[in-house]
């Protein structure tokens, strides 16, 4: 399966705008932004994505907990996540993997390879 | 599917808006913080964690590398004082200086809108506070990674530990350390993969950094492997930690080194003048000299790293010239490079037995000229550095510290400046060497000349005078600064808890110091900053004085 849409979620107006540019201009991806965890899993049915990227730090519901809602729904349970956080010391990246995370992003990301590093994470799966 | 000139544009919008808040943004957090002292509120401190974190994710992505690293050095201590109890004054006071100073870092980014593609490598921070060397280790072996970063922290080493490139490279792109340590076989085996992973990171990286090897096995492939892979250090396990130490400062050093200084002689002027221009647009100090006679004056206000020769000028040969230099002892380890368009084997080889190092053909190309000369100044540098050098600190010896005191006091005279001079003691070192032990005393002594070295500026000169005893030499300094820059010395130094077989202690140091306005030489310079170290130690020790003109100097 290839990989086309794509949800992000993040808080940070900023970043969204950002990520939505490149992933889409530079990656040709389709690009649906939650602000939080809570809009996510809200609208996660609805948009159907191949793959999601999520923020670790936000308010309200955080990143880890919005997978551990994603992992026990069984309509959401198998799609990849990836982390897109600035939280990467080993200790982190292992909870992540933990919680059957597919991969980890490092923030600050540089908009020019953020869709080739999605392409990576993505191909490393198969 | 890319239209990248709509992207860019795109893209600079996004980071102009972005800039804009960003001074709002700042502004705020300096707002929430004045005022506040060490019992904050939790729920403040804990917003102002989260706009850190923000900003240190999100700088970088907008081209502010800098603004992401400082605000995550930030971040980290906010989070400490969030879980472990309130800050003491002199962090807390510490941290809103630093967090006021985030403003400066937005500046110091150009303004070609370029992002973290071209995130430039950690070299150093805007106040030359927080200047701490930061490593990133790569080691499969848990035990000897957690006995690596303890014996490294000693040294002031922040290290962080990863079991593989992958989680390495998550941790460089969020924040690029100043060097990596990496086992060479974290598969235990030849070949040594560990090489291949590092090329291919540094290639998506896009950059390169300093990289120690950590081997278990010197078979001859595994060392050249290493060297194939870039490494600038290779050493055996178990590793010693006081030589890792020095070869990181060595890495760390190599980065930030001067322009090379490359005096031309050719009576060819058309032809000195291309290759000086050659030369300095590779970034290095060149000078020309188009008359022989003229070369040794030219030498001693230069201070060359390396000399140019023509072989064949009007006056004098090529090889006459250098036997000449070379009988003046400081010139013994210049590199000397002959050009010519000679071509006769023999004359070449006679032309090396005079006291030449090399050999460049006329017609040379541009990039020979540069590779060749670079690669020589680089290697004789290195030479040079290892002779001056005490072997245990890496500061220069007792008489290289001298002769540098000698040539600044010199120059603070003509030019009408003020320079210091320091001269600084451990206090009671000996208890050190007896109650712990001499390998103890020894990393004691090392980790003053690290901190030394990370507190004084690039321009500043230390050198170990005796056994536990420092000189340092500052050049357009006042007594004022270097009173004040002596007492922040001393009170970090106090602070650093060392740790043998389980047990901690510390030790403080004296310093006295003398200004060039006070002394007409340097012999009575050094005399005047002795007898305030004297006066710091019979004062009772742990502090700073400043030489008195009353005092006596004649000998007791």
């Amino acid at each position: 399966m290839s990989l086309k849409r794509i949800l992000y979620v993040e808080d940070e107006p900023d970043i969204q705008a950002v990520a939505k540019l490149a992933l889409e201009m530079v990656g040709g991806y389709q690009v649906m932004i939650c602000s939080g965890g809570q809009e996510a899993l809200d609208k996660v049915g609805g948009f159907a994505p191949d793959l999601i990227l999520l923020d670790v730090m936000m308010p309200g519901m955080d990143g880890l907990t919005t997978l551990q809602n994603l992992r026990t729904d069984p309509a959401t349970a198998t799609i990849p996540v990836i982390f897109l956080t600035a939280k990467v010391q080993p200790s982190e990246v292992a909870q992540y993997q933990a919680l059957g995370a597919l991969n980890v992003i490092a923030k600050p990301f540089d908009p020019m390879t953020l869709a080739a590093q999605v392409a990576a994470c993505w191909d490393s799966k198969a | 599917m890319t239209d990248s000139a709509d992207f860019g544009a795109q893209f600079a919008a996004l980071r102009g808006q972005y800039t804009e808040r960003l001074a709002n943004t700042l502004d705020e957090l300096v707002r929430r913080v004045s005022g506040q002292g060490t019992d904050i509120a939790p729920a403040i401190l804990a917003e102002l964690h989260a706009s850190l974190h923000k900003l240190a994710g999100s700088g970088g992505t907008f081209g502010f590398p800098e603004l992401s690293r400082q605000a995550r050095v930030l971040e980290v201590t906010a989070k400490n004082w969030l879980d472990g109890g309130a800050p003491e004054l002199v962090a807390w006071e510490a941290w809103k200086t630093d967090l006021s100073a985030l403003q400066q870092t937005i500046s110091m980014n150009d303004a070609s809108g370029a992002a973290v593609a071209e995130i430039k490598l950690p070299a150093s921070s805007l106040s030359g506070q927080r200047e701490f060397v930061r490593i990133i280790l790569i080691e499969g072996d848990q035990l000897v990674a957690d006995e690596l970063s303890k014996g490294l922290s000693q040294f002031g080493y922040e290290v962080t530990h990863c079991k593989d490139f992958a989680a390495a490279e998550l941790l460089i792109r969020a924040d690029p350390p100043n060097v990596l340590i990496a086992d060479i076989m974290l598969s235990g085996q030849i070949p040594a993969d560990s090489t291949e992973a590092l090329s291919s990171l540094f290639e998506r990286l896009g950059y390169r950094l300093p990289t120690v090897f950590l081997t278990k096995r010197m078979d001859f492939s595994v060392r050249l492997a290493a060297a194939q892979a870039g490494g600038g250090a290779f050493l055996a396990k178990p590793v010693d930690i006081s030589i890792l130490a020095g070869r990181i400062e060595m890495l760390l050093r190599e980065r930030e080194h001067a322009p090379f200084r490359v005096l031309i002689v050719d009576d060819d002027e058309v032809l000195a003048e291309h290759y000086r221009l050659t030369l300095e647009a590779a970034g290095m100090l060149v000078e020309k000299v188009c008359r022989p006679q003229e070369t040794l004056a030219a030498m001693q206000s230069l201070n060359p790293d390396l000399l140019i020769i023509d072989l064949y000028m009007p006056d004098c040969k090529g090889s006459d010239l250098a036997l000449a230099i070379r009988y003046e002892d400081m010139w013994m380890g210049l590199p000397i490079v002959y050009l010519s368009a000679e071509d006769d084997l023999n004359e070449q080889i006679k032309a090396l037995n005079n006291g030449g190092d090399d050999f460049l053909t006329k017609p040379i190309s541009d990039a020979r000229l540069v590779a060749t000369v670079r690669a020589r100044a680089a290697r004789a540098r290195k030479v040079g550095d290892l002779m001056s050098q005490d072997s245990l600190t890496g500061l220069l010896k007792h008489s290289s510290i001298k002769d540098r005191l000698a040539h600044e006091l010199e120059r603070a005279h003509r030019q009408g400046t003020v320079m210091a001079m320091a001269m600084v003691d451990m206090d009671h070192f000996k208890r050190v060497n007896d109650t712990w032990g001499h390998p103890m005393g020894d990393q004691v002594i090392k980790t003053l000349a690290h901190l030394l070295r990370q507190r004084l500026r690039r321009q500043d000169s230390i050198g170990r005078y005796g056994g536990e005893e420092f000189a340092i030499v500052l050049p357009e300094c006042t007594a004022e600064d270097a009173i004040h820059l002596l007492n922040d010395i001393r009170q970090r130094f106090s602070e650093i808890r060392f740790i043998h077989q389980g047990q901690s202690f510390s030790i403080t140091l004296s310093a006295g110091v003398a200004t060039s306005d006070q002394c007409a030489d340097a012999q009575s310079l050094l005399a005047a900053a002795d007898a305030a170290l004297y006066v710091a130690k019979d004062g009772g020790r742990n502090q700073v004085r400043q030489f008195a003109d009353d005092v006596d100097l004649s000998p007791q």
